[in-house]
């Protein structure tokens, strides 16, 4: 059954796959009642389809049901499984006799039987129309793979069914109309589709029932292989091949032969079928069955050409016959005669054409004729018999006797004949004639009927004016619009278009006219609002010209096929993701694999196809287990189980695979597996087993001792490093201690002990903990901490016993009470008060220093500082002295120290220096007390020599300063100076070197002059510093001065000054009062000044001057030098009194000048200001105080 | 390596009109530059620099400078013409010639990158010779 069943689920993979090329619900009920009857080959099945005129489930399809058994099953149907499905959609499957079984099977004699059953919904559209089950009288015989199948069965029967219900509906139709089904008999179209090669893919019903050839058997032939014979036209052969092989549409019309012989004509409309992307996927060809129309059309022309023989006749008649044909218009003027009468006449046709008959009528017959005449004219006879005489050109007479008819026109004679009496014949073909038109309107009729009754709609529109002349019934089926519409709008099938679908077909028909057909799949919107799918083939007719005259096309509805199609898709879609399938030979080399098993193997199908299935072996499973799996297969069984297989890139995946032998003369020829991935599950019991092993492997290894009770005091659980015997370890597993004791032949005490333990803690559930002593082999005491506790686990009461070895720990202990001794032994013997407090300032500890008293310290302890003096009597200032410290060092943190003073037993004054300081953040205070007496009274005395020793440093730091500046003046003033010194030394040298290779003695003179003139620049430079010397040096002189001789001397000493010999000197002196003061340092100030003005005058300007004003007073001396020179520039103003500060470039000065004067005239306390503007001029003012008063008295002192 | 047949324009610059006569004679005697200017203020100079770049004219290729000058004295100097447009001072280059003993001047002359050699006073032919000899040579 199973095997079968994967047959099945290839049947339906191949069905899926060739669903493009299937077109027929026939043919599609059919296949699945074929698969059906595959699967259940020992089961029954059934299809319950629920009928909403009878409101009940009728079995619509049953296999293995005996005809009493299926009148059962469809009156009980609603109540038992097919109707619980159908009510709630919900799938059930009923692996074996259980709850569910009894509760929906009624029938009392099969509940006693196991059996499986397995039902799902049959749906359409998203609506439960029935159920479809399948049951077993094996238990436990259906598995995912068949709950798949059943499922795409149950879509595929849904479908089905819709489009079963659809051609009832049709047919239904057709019965109506009893005229309109009789044509739709006759004319229903064979559809054939091929493949790309012209080979058949499908044929319709119709197709199979009108040729007699069966799709089986012609599948993959080409039509023409087998559809024509020996009168079939070659040249349309070749027209319809040529097509295909250009993939070109083509219509024509062919004689075919059905199985049986007969011949048969088909209109063939072969179309090629593109996709979007325009590639050809297959040819369609229609052909309509048009023997009947051809039969007609046969009999019109087989008419036409009697037709044109009786003309033919008759106008061999009018031409050979003696009697008189004589054709005459309105008038009675001559159109025709033949020659008969012409020649009894004795005419020519030429000389009577046109002329009145009346001009040859016999005058005896004149009159007659006239009547006769008239009567035609008034009474429209349309035909007489007459009898008059000619008179022909010999004027000879000539009796006639025959007929007339006339034939009239509007309200008109239109001609009138005349004919002899032989008008028997002549009457009789005309009658014919006129037969024969009607009967081949009548054909032309029923050819239009034929077109018209086609199941497509056919329509045609004329251009350019776009009037729709016609449009078959069918359109009204299709569209649900009245023909009236139709003709009423003609943008109808536009505004029919679905809305997703419109843009591409409006779009696509613009190209119309540029491609001559449009032939597309798309979506409308019917009458009454619902979707559905058409396929439409348009085609431009254009005439001769090359002009389009019409429009024409064909509409068919493609709905049921588009939703089969869609619903297969969906079902293939979930085939595929859900199982993993591969098809093995008997060797186990791979014939074949879906896209699943590629997926999660990560090979390639190209890879896969010929391997061995061992090439995914993850080398996980010992080969026992593949034995065992062989071994099942081989002998033709299913094979079920979990198998780890390696993919590619080398990761392990888990399947759960079911192995199905195909088997063949009781031999398996190949094997097939389904597969569903299991890796997530599989993974997550390895990570269970992991974590068991985890804390086992915790519990083995911990160096403490495990054991685990039931309530009972079993055990259940007991570490290595208890028990370490792994046999007896094995044993003790569910044994007690008594069993232990027992068994290791120890005393029941310990076990009776225990047993008072796990009393003690059933009782009460508290935890027991105990340290135990004892002695070790080595003779050294060795502690044990036992625990004993209750927890509960998965509702279930466990005691577990753990015991850790404290020995250590214990031993620590001794150690830190040791230490504990040693420590306190020290501090009470250091002579030092030490004591320690808690955070409330409570004694915690005090050393032997500090309360000498053993009583008084070991009463202390717990107590604080008030306490102490409440005992001793003495006022708590101390205390609270101490407190206030203590909270200073709790509240901030830090330290505190300070010193009191105590009156001590003998009346000594001792002071003593205390501190507290915080200890491991705050947990304690220790508190220091040193005897300072000593060290207080020497610091006392020194006390004073102290502000002494901080004067002296200030003054010392000031001192240092002075000299640090002084320091870095004189090194600034030695470069300076050596740079001085260096510049015209220097240029000496430069000159010297120049005038070594100098030949030219005039230049050499030259060299000589600028040596000179170097030497006096470094004379000078050497006097300044000589000056600024003495001005630091010299102590300050007062003498009387004679201004006048000092710039006299000044100012001839200038005059040697080189190129300044022109400058005007202009001098003022008022000393009517004896100026007092140093005189070097005078000579210095006004030396310079004067010195300046004379140098940086204008060179060359002979209006250079200088003034010197001095104006003495009693208080002070005035002198002005003023001057026109190059001046000094604002900026350089503030500036030209620093060291070495030169304003301009013109002089060779060494930077010293001015300050020199500015050094000397601080010395005399007086003051220097400077005016100057850049090339006008600069004067100098200096004030300097005379120390005439001073000194007169000092020398009346 | 200085390129001396690169060097058309040579400004020579020093407060001490003695020296600015010895230097320039140097300079002619070793036979560097075409165009030889001298000029004993720098505030000068700088002056004369500055109009050419707005004439959009180049820099001399080597200036001789001194520096203990008054005013703008020979690292001022150095300091606005770091000022100037790159491509301006591009192929300056500037020799120190001076008579300064402060260690202080010769590292603070030599960190800018216009200048390219110090030499004490006096300055002879061999000495500014060196200046465009190779390494190696």
């Amino acid at each position: 059954m199973a095997s079968e069943l994967i047959n099945v689920l290839f049947e339906i993979e191949k069905l899926v796959e060739s669903f493009s090329s299937l077109d027929s619900y026939e043919a599609l009920i059919k296949n699945i009642k074929t698969q059906i009857e595959r699967v259940a080959k020992n089961d029954t099945t059934g299809l319950y389809l629920f009928s909403k005129e009878e409101n009940k489930l009728k079995l619509f399809y049953a296999k293995g049901f005996s005809e009493q058994e299926k009148k059962e099953a469809e009156l009980t149907a609603m109540e038992r499984h097919p109707g619980y499905v159908f009510k709630t959609g919900n799938i059930l499957w009923v692996a074996d006799q259980d709850k569910e079984h009894n509760k929906y099977s009624i029938d009392s004699k099969k509940q006693s039987h196991t059996r499986s059953r397995m039902y799902v919904p049959v749906k359409l559209n998203n609506l439960i129309i029935g159920a479809f089950g399948i049951q077993s009288e094996t238990p436990n015989a259906f598995t995912d793979t068949h709950l798949a199948v059943l499922r795409v069965f149950a879509a595929l029967a849904g479908s089905a069914y819709d489009s079963i219900q659809n051609n009832l509906l049709i047919k239904n139709q057709n019965t109506e109309n009893e005229k309109l089904s009789i044509l739709a008999k006759s004319t229903t179209n064979n559809v054939i589709y091929t493949c790309k090669d012209g080979k058949i893919t499908w044929v319709n019903t119709h197709f199979e029932e009108s040729t007699g050839y069966f799709l089986d058997e012609i599948i993959g032939k080409t039509p023409g292989s087998f559809l024509i014979g020996k009168d079939t036209d070659p040249e349309k052969t070749h027209e319809l091949r040529t097509a295909i092989l250009n993939k070109k549409p083509c219509n024509t019309t062919i004689l075919n032969y059905k199985k049986n012989g007969e011949a048969f004509i088909v209109y063939i409309q072969l179309n090629p079928v593109f996709n979007e992307t325009g590639d050809l996927i297959n040819f369609v060809a229609i052909q309509h069955d048009i023997t009947e129309a051809q039969k007609q059309e046969d009999e019109i022309i087989h008419k036409n050409e009697q037709l044109k023989l009786r003309e033919e006749q008759y106008n061999n008649i009018v031409n050979t016959t003696n009697d008189f044909i004589v054709t005459l218009d309105a008038r009675g003027q001559i159109k025709f005669a033949n020659n008969s009468w012409l020649k009894k006449m004795n005419y020519q046709l030429n000389e009577v054409i046109e002329t009145n008959i009346f001009n040859y009528i016999h005058p005896d017959s004149q009159e007659h004729c006239m009547l006769i005449f008239n009567a035609i004219h008034n009474n429209k006879d349309e035909s007489l018999l007459i009898k008059y005489d000619l008179i022909n050109k010999n004027k000879v007479k000539i009796e006639i006797e025959g007929e007339v008819i006339v034939t009239y026109k509007d309200d008109g004679i239109y001609s009138i004949n005349s004919y002899l009496k032989d008008v028997t014949e002549i009457n009789k073909l005309r009658i014919e004639k006129e037969n024969k038109i009607v009967e081949l309107k009548e054909s032309k009729e029923r050819l239009e009927n034929v077109l018209g009754s086609l199941s497509e709609s056919v329509w045609g529109v004329s251009l350019p004016d776009y009037n729709l002349e016609y449009i078959s019934e069918s359109a009204v089926s299709i569209y649900g619009y009245p023909l009236k519409d139709w003709y009423d709008n003609i943008n109808l099938w536009s505004d029919a278009i679905h809305p997703d679908d419109k843009e591409f077909v409006l779009k696509a028909s613009e190209k119309l006219f540029d491609v001559g057909q449009f032939i597309s799949e798309y979506r409308i919107i019917t009458a009454d609002k619902k979707e559905k799918w058409i396929y439409s083939d348009t085609k431009i007719i254009t005439n001769e010209k090359g002009i389009p005259i019409l429009m024409t096309g064909i509409t068919k509805d493609i709905t049921l096929k588009k939703t089969a199609e869609r619903e297969l898709l969906n079902y293939k879609n979930a085939l595929d993701r859900s199982a993993i399938v591969s098809v093995t030979d008997v060797k186990g080399n791979i014939t074949y694999v879906n896209e699943k098993f590629c997926e999660i193997s990560k090979y390639s199908k190209e890879e896969l196809l010929g391997e061995n299935h061992r090439k995914i072996n993850s080398g996980f499973h010992p080969p026992e287990f593949f034995q065992d799996m062989w071994k099942t297969i081989i002998g033709g069984n299913i094979w079920s189980g979990e198998i780890q297989n390696k993919a590619k890139d080398g990761s392990i995946y888990y399947v759960q695979s079911s192995i199905i032998p195909f088997m063949k003369d009781g031999k398996p020829y190949q094997f097939v597996a389904i597969r569903y991935e299991s890796t997530e599950k599989v993974l997550a019991k390895l990570a269970i087993d992991d974590q068991k092993q985890f804390y086992e492997t915790i519990l083995n290894n911990i160096p403490g001792n495990v054991a685990v009770f039931d309530i009972k005091g079993n055990y259940i659980f007991v570490n290595p490093n208890t028990v370490k015997d792994p046999e007896l370890r094995a044993w003790l597993i569910g044994k007690n201690n008594y069993d232990y004791c027992t068994y290791r032949g120890l005393s029941m005490d310990l076990a009776i002990d225990r047993d008072n333990q796990f009393k003690l803690l059933r009782e009460n559930g508290k935890s027991i903990s105990s340290v135990e002593k004892r002695q070790t082999k080595e003779g050294q005491t060795a502690y044990t901490n036992s625990n004993l506790i209750l927890i509960e686990y998965n509702g279930e009461k466990l005691m577990i016993a753990y015991a850790i070895d404290i020995t250590e720990l214990k031993n620590a202990e001794a150690k830190v009470s040791e230490l504990k001794l040693f420590y306190e032994n020290i501090l009470n013997n250091i002579p030092i008060d030490i004591a320690v407090f808690d955070k409330e300032h409570r004694y915690l500890f005090i050393n032997k220093e500090a309360i000498k008293n053993d009583e008084i310290r070991t009463w202390l302890i717990g107590k604080d500082d008030f306490d102490y003096a409440r005992l001793k009597g003495i006022a708590t200032d101390s205390a609270q002295l101490r407190r206030n410290q203590f909270n200073y060092v709790m509240k901030t943190d830090s330290r505190a120290f300070w010193v009191d003073e105590q009156v001590n037993s003998s009346g000594e004054t001792k002071f003593k220096e205390r501190r507290f300081h915080s200890y491991d953040n705050q947990k304690f205070i220790v508190g220091y007390a040193v005897d300072v007496t000593e060290v207080k009274t020497m610091a006392l005395a020194l006390e004073d020599n102290i502000v002494e020793m901080t004067n002296y440093n200030t003054l010392l730091k000031s001192q240092n300063e002075d000299l640090n500046r002084v320091n870095m003046e004189l090194d600034k003033f030695v470069y300076s100076t050596s740079h001085d010194l260096r510049v015209p030394l220097t240029s000496i040298m430069g000159l010297i070197n120049l005038f070594k290779i100098e030949s030219d003695l005039t230049v050499q003179a030259e060299y000589l002059l600028m040596m000179e003139k170097s030497i006096f620049n470094l004379d000078n430079t050497i006097v300044d510093i000589l000056n600024f010397s003495r001005n630091a040096r010299l102590d300050v002189v007062y003498e009387a001065i004679s201004i006048k001789n000092l710039l006299n001397e000044l100012l001839s000493a200038s005059q040697y000054i080189d190129g300044k010999d022109q400058i005007q000197k202009l001098v003022s002196i008022n000393e009517e009062i004896e100026l007092v003061t140093d005189s070097k340092r005078l000579r210095m100030i006004l030396g310079n000044l004067i010195g300046n003005a004379i140098k940086y005058s204008k060179d060359d300007d002979l209006l250079s001057f200088i003034e010197i004003k001095a104006e003495v007073s009693a208080e002070k001396v005035v002198f002005t030098i003023a001057d026109n020179g190059i001046g000094i520039i604002s900026t350089s103003l503030d500036k030209i009194f620093n060291i070495f500060y030169r304003a301009t470039s013109k002089a060779s000065g060494s930077g010293l000048g001015l300050y020199i004067v500015k050094e000397a005239i601080n010395k005399l306390d007086g003051t220097i200001t400077v005016e100057s503007e850049k090339n006008i001029g600069t004067s100098f003012k200096v004030e300097i105080p005379n120390k005439k008063i001073t000194n007169d008295r000092q020398g009346l002192n | 390596m200085i390129d001396r047949d690169s060097i058309n324009e040579v400004v020579v610059i020093d407060d001490n009109s003695i020296d600015l006569i010895i230097n320039s004679k140097v300079v002619q005697l070793v036979n560097v530059g075409k165009t030889i200017f001298k000029n004993d203020s720098a505030e000068d100079v700088l002056i004369n620099l500055n109009e050419r770049i707005i004439g959009g004219l180049k820099a001399p290729d080597l200036i001789l400078l001194d520096i203990m000058m008054p005013l703008v004295t020979g690292l001022d100097f150095l300091d606005q013409i770091d000022k100037m447009p790159a491509e301006f001072i591009e192929g300056l280059k500037i020799v120190m010639v001076t008579s300064s003993l402060d260690p202080g001047d010769y590292s603070l002359a030599m960190s800018h990158k216009n200048v390219i050699a110090f030499l004490g006073k006096p300055l002879t032919p061999q000495k500014l010779e060196s200046v465009f000899l190779d390494d190696f040579g």
